[in-house]
């Protein structure tokens, strides 16, 4: 793994893992992004904040390929995203959409497996490295337990937990999650956001993130960007983003934003 | 992302189509109605005035009446069940109306007496029984509605083709009626057909809303306090009333009820309230200006062509041009299918599959009549009979495996369990071109006849990837532009057999299945598809694994989803090119097939490929015993068997399901 290679080097990465630049949207005369430009560093935890609407999952399809902006241009790796072969592509970028699909049946093994297509493709072999890594990811996000049930007769956070889980046994160095925590407790969120970063922190992995909770964004992200209206309007480190001026004009709410009686992280809430 | 075009709207086309039909109307009336207005001649009786007010105006009513009401049956079971393939001749009405005409025809004469449109309505309404019936232990889950529907459909329907294949001399007038001949003598069939459908349709309305919020999903109809269950069975009951009674005043004209929601919904009518409304503007019109045109076109000759048949002429370019502007969403959200067990070994019970096949290879080769009866061949005599069976049963059995290989393929490709090479259009391909060569070059030998087949359903299929391409083959376009193709050469075949040529007779004997005179080379050939076809599939059982995930997830896993989607197809395609020549396009093993497979609990992909194919090989070969032991010294029709002998096990295994 490449990726792996720069670890040591995560804090301060030399060429981001996106460089987005000028990127216009328009779906049926709305413009859905509108001129967002900004680079995704490389090694690092980015969650993009934003209201809803604000087109943070189309500025995430667009990275993943799922969707063409109208103009502007996308750099991932230095080379522009339409020059990638769909599974060298694969192999480099995962991507977690927003409506999981119920994946009737497969069971959870099946589906995690699955993940290991952009190694194998549709003629290969699946190899003892294959079924380890899928091995691992069940472990890893705790999956192993219902490994043999069906996929559609899970509830919906043990669901969210098998596709994270498949994301992982992709293998991928950029992973772009579309809120990946909405289905879940309090408990797994923060279990499954420390995977997140614990996968960029060790294995130098880069991660973009949707997000709608401020609070667990600063707790795990290393830099936000934040959109309104299809436009970028904060793009900085979490100290930079959580102010409650800059919240207000994101949220359109007001805001107020005190430190943490324990920690002293900073801790938004809306008045 | 292609750019969609904007909708057309659902108005402006009626006004186009209005336009039509009153332009064609006024050609189809204009000498008559000149001489009506005339001055009254001197002798009492008039001909042509007769004509003009006891046959044409009320056949041209009776044409608005009918498609309105289909249009509105199609629009409602679209809605109730949440599948584009809904309408009334799925749902098992149109073929137990059907059934129950042959049957009173042949034992019975005496109940025609008591009126044609009873007797249409008690099959119509026993089979839809048997439906409910079926799916009650389900809850009257869509899924299993739709299936049992189909299932119902395709035993009642092939019932009734057996016996007028078996007792033609006396059913040949069923033919005319199974697709929907308007022609009318008085106005009485008319104004009571308009008194049940103004009686219907208020009931119709009502239910526009509640089926709205049943669309957003049952849970949510529910949290908003629609009974979901109760609502589908009362719209599905309305339904199908308002087709029975088409069918039982005009027959069979099952096509503007499929099409009349699909062109409306294409047109750009997404609320249900809207579709309803405009699939029965849309119905009525579009079956009245086939009417028009059938009148217009063949003159005298109108009377004995269907026009329910020809009503695919000029609906189905009509869909066709519609196709590019349908968007993603505006389809219905075709039914997930209802959690249902996975087996631990998926792969055992494909095995199991497999040698069930083999084993009634080997039996069918050995069993048969001896000069001393019914019993097991050996030494010389079977020898003797070995050169007879073995092409017949190896063909059965390849086309079996070839048909289950392609119902697996596309109802994996477009996640709908009623997808089948029925239904996408390459059946009807074969068909069609067997039917041209038939015709037109005479009765040529069996070479022929299969080649032409296999062109048949190789430019069927590449008709619908060349109309599905631009969406880069999204599901419910390609079952849509499959539906549009199969319909208008089904049409094509319909008219023909109905014009009464002896050929036709002869033509219906292969539609239904015949496979005792395969020659040992087309045995050869179509056992060697499918020891391709079959491994083939087998080495892309991933794509097929990925596909059903839908579109994100599997282009995020780079796989490269229109290719793969096309590549599928055209394999689905193939395999029943090499089949139909064999075995018909009646015989609804790739339908069956998968289905049987998904409920015995076999769901990996890979397993699911080999299991379809083994249990269609078995369902043909079982079918080829039972049709050679049934009516025997009659052999009866491998293919129409078939239905006989997997629907009644289909329908085993939707009842002893335990609820997940």
């Amino acid at each position: 793994m490449p990726s792996l290679a720069f670890a040591a080097a995560a804090a301060v990465p030399a060429a981001p893992a996106f460089a987005v630049r000028d990127l216009h949207l328009a779906i049926g005369g709305r413009a859905i992004l509108d001129g967002v430009g900004f680079d995704l560093p490389a090694g690092q935890v980015t969650g993009i904040l934003g209201p809803n609407g604000s087109g943070k999952s189309t500025l995430l399809k667009v990275l993943a390929r799922q969707m063409q902006a109208d103009t502007g241009s996308v750099l991932f790796e230095g080379r522009v995203l339409e020059s990638w072969r769909s599974r060298d592509f694969a192999r480099r970028v995962g991507y977690l959409p927003q409506q999981l699909s119920a994946a009737a049946g497969l069971t959870v093994s099946e589906l995690v497996a699955l993940g290991r297509y952009p190694w194998h493709g549709a003629l290969g072999r699946f190899s003892a490295l294959d079924a380890e890594k899928a091995e691992a990811a069940r472990r890893i996000t705790g999956v192993e337990r219902f490994a043999d049930r069906l996929v559609d007769q899970l509830s919906g956070g043990e669901r969210q937990r098998v596709w994270i889980a498949m994301l992982i046994a992709q293998d991928a160095a950029c992973l772009l999650l579309d809120e990946p925590i909405s289905a879940l407790d309090v408990a797994v969120q923060i279990e499954v956001l420390d995977l997140v970063r614990r996968l960029a922190r060790q294995e130098g992995r880069t991660v973009a993130v949707v997000l709608h909770d401020i609070n667990m964004a600063a707790r795990f992200c290393d830099h936000l960007v934040a959109l309104r209206g299809g436009r970028l309007v904060a793009d900085g480190s979490v100290d930079d983003l959580v102010r409650a001026d800059l919240l207000e004009s994101i949220y359109a709410h007001p805001m107020t934003v005190i430190p943490h009686p324990e920690t002293g992280q900073r801790i938004a809430f809306p008045r | 992302m292609s750019a969609l075009r904007q909708p057309i709207g659902p108005g402006a086309l009626s006004l186009g189509l209005l336009a039509a039909t009153l332009a064609t109307g006024v050609l189809v009336l204009l000498p008559a109605l000149r001489e009506a207005a005339g001055p009254l001649p001197v002798a009492a009786f008039d001909h042509d005035r007769m004509v003009l007010l006891h046959s044409t105006l009320p056949r041209l009513v009776m044409a608005l009446l009918c498609g309105a009401m289909l249009g509105l049956a199609g629009a409602l079971l679209q809605a109730a069940l949440g599948n584009p393939l809904a309408s009334p001749t799925t749902i098992g009405t149109d073929a137990g109306a059907r059934l129950a005409l042959a049957l009173a025809g042949l034992f019975a004469p005496a109940l025609y007496g008591w009126g044609r449109d009873l007797v249409a309505l008690a099959g119509a309404g026993a089979a839809t029984g048997l439906v409910f019936l079926l799916s009650r232990r389900q809850g009257f889950a869509a899924v299993s509605l739709v299936l049992a529907g189909l299932v119902v459909s395709l035993y009642a329907g092939a019932l009734a083709g057996l016996l007028t294949l078996v007792e033609d001399r006396y059913l040949a007038g069923l033919l005319i009626w199974g697709a929907g001949s308007l022609s009318q003598q008085s106005w009485e069939p008319a104004s009571g057909l308009a008194i049940r459908a103004a009686l219907l349709l208020p009931l119709a309305l009502l239910l526009a809303r509640p089926l709205q919020l049943v669309e957003l999903g049952e849970d949510a109809a529910r949290g908003l306090g629609v009974p979901a269950e109760r609502l589908r069975l009362l719209a599905i009951a309305l339904a199908v009333a308002l087709a029975a009674f088409v069918s039982a005043s005009v027959g069979v004209i099952g096509f503007v009820g499929l099409v009349a929601p699909a062109i409306a919904r294409a047109a750009g009518a997404t609320r249900v309230k809207n579709r309803l409304v405009w699939s029965a503007v849309l119905g009525g019109l579009i079956l009245l200006l086939t009417d028009l045109l059938v009148t217009l076109l063949a003159g005298p000759f109108a009377d004995f062509l269907p026009t329910g048949a020809v009503t695919a002429v000029l609906g189905s370019p009509i869909l066709l041009w519609l196709l590019p502007r349908v968007s993603r969403g505006s389809a219905p959200p075709i039914k997930p299918s209802d959690p249902e067990r996975a087996r631990r070994r998926p792969g055992r019970g494909a095995l199991v599959l497999a040698l069930l096949a083999l084993a009634a290879f080997a039996a069918a080769l050995l069993l048969g009549h001896a000069p001393g009866g019914w019993g097991l061949a050996t030494g010389a005599a079977l020898e003797a009979v070995l050169p007879f069976r073995w092409p017949r049963l190896l063909a059965s059995a390849g086309a079996g495996a070839l048909l289950g290989l392609a119902g697996l393929l596309l109802q994996r490709l477009t996640a709908n369990p009623m997808a089948s090479p029925e239904v996408v259009g390459v059946s009807a391909g074969a068909t069609f071109a067997m039917v041209l060569s038939v015709f037109l070059v005479g009765a040529a030998g069996a070479a022929s006849v299969t080649g032409a087949a296999l062109l048949g359903s190789l430019a069927a299929l590449l008709l619908v990837l060349v109309l599905a391409r631009r969406s880069g083959f999204a599901p419910e376009r390609v079952l849509l532009a499959g539906l549009a193709v199969n319909a208008l050469l089904d049409a094509v075949v319909v008219v023909l057999s109905a014009t009464g040529d002896p050929r036709a007779i002869q033509l219906l004997g292969w539609l239904a299945g015949f496979t005792a005179n395969v020659s040992p080379g087309s045995a050869l050939v179509v056992a060697a598809g499918a020891a391709v076809l079959v491994p083939l599939a087998l080495l892309l059982q991933r794509w097929l694994a990925l596909l059903p995930l839908g579109f994100p997830p599997a282009a995020a896993l780079g796989v490269p989803v229109p290719a793969a989607r096309a590549t599928l197809l055209a394999l689905s395609g193939l395999a029943v090119a090499l089949a139909t020549p064999v075995i018909g396009p009646l015989s609804f093993v790739g339908l069956m097939a998968p289905n049987i497979v998904r409920r015995l609990g076999i769901q990996a992909a890979g397993a699911a490929v080999l299991a379809s194919a083994a249990c269609g090989a078995l369902v043909l070969l079982v079918a080829d015993i039972a049709a050679n032991a049934l009516a025997h010294p009659l052999q009866l029709p491998t293919g129409l068997v078939a239905s006989l002998v997997g629907a009644p096990f289909l329908l085993w295994l939707l009842q002893s399901r335990k609820a997940a």
